[in-house]
């Protein structure tokens, strides 16, 4: 498990993305990233972060505005796209996996865990 | 795919947040393998849990026969499998869960549970009694006999009440004696000055045990709070309808689970911890408490040692939610 934050500078992102602690490169605009997230740790996926890498991407290609970058997380696929306008376009999927009903009463009568 | 189901009901509880996805099973149709019970305990992708407990007849899968054989009133089995897919023959906080459960659902009637010596239900490791029991708040609990235990070098233990050397990261460095104790599987219990130190270990990182046994073990981090039983005596667990009388010793503890990583609740690690402790405090021959609380992170546990060399664990089980999981979005 890694816990510690990566060490990687903002600078370092920009000039060099498929080199930097969290992104690797796959193939033509495609890349691979885990990411740390400030205040969390490591999580599956982070759809800002997918964005900072397409665009960080984009500028070490001298890409064209426009170029989809496909950008693989743990937690699955997600297809970016940096516009004319300055914006970012974010493609991925949105799966409900349960539905229920969650017991308010038993839940607020459990005993609280003491602190250990 | 064309007669498969959609979505599958289930229920989500825990005891002392140990969790578990309950799955509804009566005649043995779902085919519950490795696979789906790891995607429904996934806690990102599926419902998330420690396990997945499937309640099914006894006489609808080949492993309820030997639970029949053993005790016919077993009606009800345990298919109890970890979250990463693999077959478990036990679970303490589980097997209260799941009675919990067969209660919810109408499956199995409270006078059961009262009567002596409890519901029988039908696990891997053999046929398990619960018993309705109250807690120290006079919470509505359960019990369960979790068997024969022993420790594993009881003349070391009588000796130096150590037979191992265990090293917990984040500490000082220096290295513990450990105490080893089988409940069923192996536990290795190691008793902490304060409670300072037991908030202090690293247990992302598992503790290092000399020697290690070779199928591995559990480690529990133990603080006294009451060796003697003379404080505790409050509400004290009472496991009998009897009046409660004697005392009770209490314990807070943290677990490293082989194989896991630190939990936030174990029961056979509970008992392995009490027995411990009460092997400490001289056992019976000494006058040690034979009940004890176990305040571990994610609750309380009280731990009985029974008559003939087995123990009682005793704990809350609480049902939190159903809901119905769509099987094509587990990608099952």
């Amino acid at each position: 498990m890694r816990s510690s934050s990566p060490r990687s500078a903002p600078d370092e992102l920009r000039r060099a993305p498929a080199a930097c602690g969290g992104a690797q490169r796959r193939g033509e605009h495609h890349l691979a990233v885990r990411v740390h997230e400030r205040g969390s740790g490591e999580t599956r996926s982070c759809g800002t972060g997918a964005c900072a890498v397409a665009v960080a991407a984009a500028v070490a290609d001298d890409a064209e505005r426009g170029t989809a970058y496909t950008v693989d997380l743990p937690g699955g696929t997600l297809r970016l796209v940096w516009t004319e306008d300055d914006r970012v376009l974010m493609t991925g999927p949105a799966v409900l996996v349960a539905e229920g009903l969650v017991d308010l009463v038993d839940q607020a009568a459990d005993t609280p865990a003491p602190a250990v | 795919m064309t007669s498969a189901p959609a979505s599958l009901p289930f229920t989500k509880g825990h005891g002392t947040e140990n969790d578990f996805v309950l799955l509804t099973d009566p005649d043995g149709e779902l085919a519950l393998d490795a696979v789906l019970a790891a995607r429904l305990c996934d806690r990102r992708a599926g419902v998330g849990g420690d396990g997945v407990i499937r309640a099914v007849r006894s006489d609808a899968l080949p492993d309820g026969a030997a639970a029949l054989a053993q005790d016919p009133a077993a009606t009800w089995f345990m298919d109890y499998r970890n979250a990463d897919g693999s077959l478990s023959e036990m679970c303490g906080n589980g097997v209260r869960v799941l009675v919990a459960h067969l209660l919810a659902e109408g499956l199995v009637d409270e006078a059961a549970l009262r009567a002596s010596p409890g519901l029988a239900v039908g696990t891997r490791a053999g046929v398990r009694h619960v018993r309705r029991v109250r807690g120290p708040e006079g919470e509505d609990w359960l019990a369960v006999d979790m068997g024969p235990w022993h420790l594993v070098e009881p003349v070391r233990a009588a000796d130096t009440g150590a037979d191992a050397e265990v090293g917990v990261h984040g500490l000082d460095g220096v290295r513990r004696p450990g105490l080893s104790v089988d409940v069923g599987n192996p536990h290795t219990v190691v008793a902490l000055a304060s409670a300072a130190e037991l908030d202090g270990a690293d247990l992302t990182r598992a503790p290092l045990v000399e020697p290690l046994p070779p199928q591995g073990t559990n480690v529990e981090l133990v603080v006294l709070e009451d060796a003697l039983g003379t404080g505790g005596a409050r509400g004290a667990a009472d496991h009998d309808e009897a009046p409660f009388a004697g005392a009770v010793g209490v314990i807070r503890m943290r677990v490293h689970e082989r194989g896991v990583g630190e939990t936030r609740s174990c029961g056979t690690g509970a008992c392995a911890a009490a027995l411990a402790v009460r092997s400490w405090a001289g056992g019976t021959d000494g006058g040690a408490p034979e009940r004890w609380l176990v305040h571990v992170p994610g609750g309380t546990l009280a731990v009985r040692v029974l008559e003939g060399q087995r123990v009682e664990l005793a704990g809350p089980a609480v049902l939190l939610a159903r809901g119905e999981v769509e099987l094509a979005a587990l990608g099952a």
